[in-house]
């Protein structure tokens, strides 16, 4: 059995700084891998250990950064045995439908691929469209909100956490699935395994080894601005000794 | 949202009556006619047509008979409710459709040839506006983004081919959802790493007793910690919440979580850090410890 976990590299949110025309600076922000995929990579680690002789395999898609070592071993060091990484300097303007598009052509090429995990949503933008759409377009089937999944004869056994219920289903393998945000903790790698995952083999492909037309039609981003914050009246109060003056203060907006 | 202009036909899918007047209400605005699906059984008086698939089954698997109808139909446009098991259907709908699906949609518009909507991104730190072409858009929608249209008239039933679905749900359990609504407080007390231990979680619910106020929390508090449950997160996208004071316990004012509160009348901070950002977004502050400030205020207030 050979499981692909996907992840993505996103911009550090708290280094994101507000222009004073309330664009985003993004030029200071260091890279990380999204929250959520930490999960999904945990998750293949669990199912693929559960099956004797699975393989567990990594995939991103993204700029120069994808293949950036220190980046790299702290994704690497989560278990799997090797990656794949689709490099595209045009990756930072791609939408989920450009993603999926992407990653479905790479699952493709690594081949032989029985089940791909997805994190909920990528840390960034947080659409949560990639999963199925990839499945989609290699016509597998699907399911997302996956809180537990085990495979066993070709088919998979998932629990959904849905809003009001916990659903149990079955889906026949090879299939895609997303999981919640709170489906496992990652594991926290040790020292060892994170000098082992230097040396683990990264395949690094260019995007037009992958997709030989790139001409998808786009999302279009027309702006994307902080809203803008309220002017507060900051009447500050130091120390506790102030704070029969903060309690009469209060009393006064209550 | 005035639309500016109108496409010629919407689909519009959920799983609840709820959810599906409402969408109804943003279809009928933005197309000449519409269609619906709505899961739950049930008179909704409203819409052009309402699609009736055989049988009794999940939700989610009528989602390749409602697929083979769009793939067959091609409506122009196609709204979903806010529902994990809408998001699984509108990814497939755009891989069909070979689009990107709008999300968590606060608006929707039609401009020329496109579907405009508005959503946060960057965890709630900013909105973002974006395009889709028409025809062929897929848009979730966020739950009350229009008023729920009330029954007027009598859609004609159009029934859907079955098709099998790969997915079989085997058995549906039962889930203790915890129901907290933070949109509706009109006083917020959030959490934040202030706290050092689960147990000071009490000064919190003491003090937001005091004030009668709902608990809420930072990111770090529910997602780092698992001291409270998601729902009780400030912050995460989508949530804009407007009550009348908002205390902000032991929170240092990260953009992400303070854009969510910025509907605030009145903003209250405690942080035993003078430099905290929170004090430049408040309107009253206390540069103390939460352990030590608030049953002092518990007792004084």
């Amino acid at each position: 059995m050979k499981i692909v976990a996907c992840y993505k590299l996103v911009p550090e949110d708290r280094d994101i700084n507000v222009n004073s025309d309330l664009t985003l600076d993004l030029s200071k922000a260091t890279w990380k891998v999204g929250d959520y995929d930490l999960t999904a990579i945990e998750m293949a680690m669990r199912i693929g250990e559960a099956q004797e002789g699975a393989e567990v395999v990594l995939l991103t898609y993204g700029g120069d950064v994808v293949t950036d070592q220190k980046l790299k071993k702290g994704v690497y060091a989560r278990g799997p045995q090797m990656g794949y990484a689709v490099r595209d300097n045009e990756a930072f303007c791609s939408d989920s439908f450009g993603t999926a598009r992407v990653l479905a052509a790479a699952i493709d090429k690594i081949g032989d691929v029985d089940l791909v995990v997805c994190g909920e949503g990528s840390g960034d933008i947080y659409s949560q469209q990639v999963a199925p759409i990839l499945a989609t377009l290699m016509k597998r089937p699907v399911v997302n909100a996956v809180k537990e999944a085990s495979a066993e004869g070709g088919q998979l056994t998932v629990k959904r956490d849905l809003e009001d219920a916990v659903e149990v289903a079955t889906l026949p393998l090879p299939a895609v699935v997303s999981t919640t945000s709170e489906a496992c903790k990652p594991r926290i790698p040790g020292m060892k395994d994170i000098l082992a995952a230097g040396k683990k083999e990264q395949v690094v492909w260019e995007i037009g080894e992958v997709l030989s037309d790139q001409s998808a039609l786009r999302k279009e981003v027309v702006n994307t601005l902080s809203p803008a914050q309220k002017e507060r009246a900051r009447t500050i109060f130091e120390g506790i000794d102030s704070l029969d003056s903060f309690v009469d203060a209060l009393r006064k907006v209550m | 949202m005035i639309a500016m202009g109108k496409t010629d036909k919407a689909l519009v899918v959920a799983e609840s009556q709820a959810q599906i007047r409402e969408l109804i209400a943003g279809a009928q605005g933005l197309a000449e006619k519409t269609a619906f699906y709505c899961w739950e059984k049930g008179i909704v008086a409203a819409g052009d047509e309402r699609l009736q698939i055989e049988g009794d089954m999940p939700f989610v698997e009528t989602f390749p008979s409602l697929i083979a109808y769009v793939e067959q139909e091609r409506p122009s446009v196609i709204l979903l409710g806010n529902s994990q098991n809408c998001r699984l259907l509108a990814g497939q709908l755009g891989a069909l459709l070979g689009t990107a699906v709008l999300v968590d949609a606060q608006s929707l518009t039609i401009d020329g040839d496109f579907l405009v909507s508005s959503r946060m991104v960057y965890g709630g730190m900013a909105n973002r506006t974006e395009r889709v072409q028409l025809p062929g858009a897929v848009a979730v929608v966020a739950p009350a983004v229009f008023p729920a249209v009330e029954d007027t008239q009598q859609p004609v039933i159009v029934p859907v081919a079955y098709v099998p679905s790969a997915i079989k749900v085997t058995a549906v359990e039962e889930k203790v959802v915890e129901s907290v609504n933070l949109a509706a407080a009109k006083t917020l007390v959030c959490v934040g790493r202030g706290f050092a231990e689960e147990s000071e979680l009490q000064l919190a619910d003491d003090f937001a007793r005091k004030v009668g106020g709902e608990i809420g929390c930072t990111r770090p508090i529910s997602e780092g910690e698992g001291w409270m449950s998601s729902a009780r997160y400030v912050g995460v996208s989508g949530l804009m919440l407007n009550p009348d004071i908002y205390f902000g316990l032991g929170i240092s004012g990260q953009i992400q979580h303070m854009v969510g509160v910025n509907g605030a009348r009145v903003v209250v901070a405690i942080n035993k850090d003078p430099k905290a950002p929170i004090f430049e977004q408040c309107d009253l502050g206390l540069v103390a410890t939460v352990q030590e400030a608030l049953p002092a205020i518990v007792q004084n207030l």
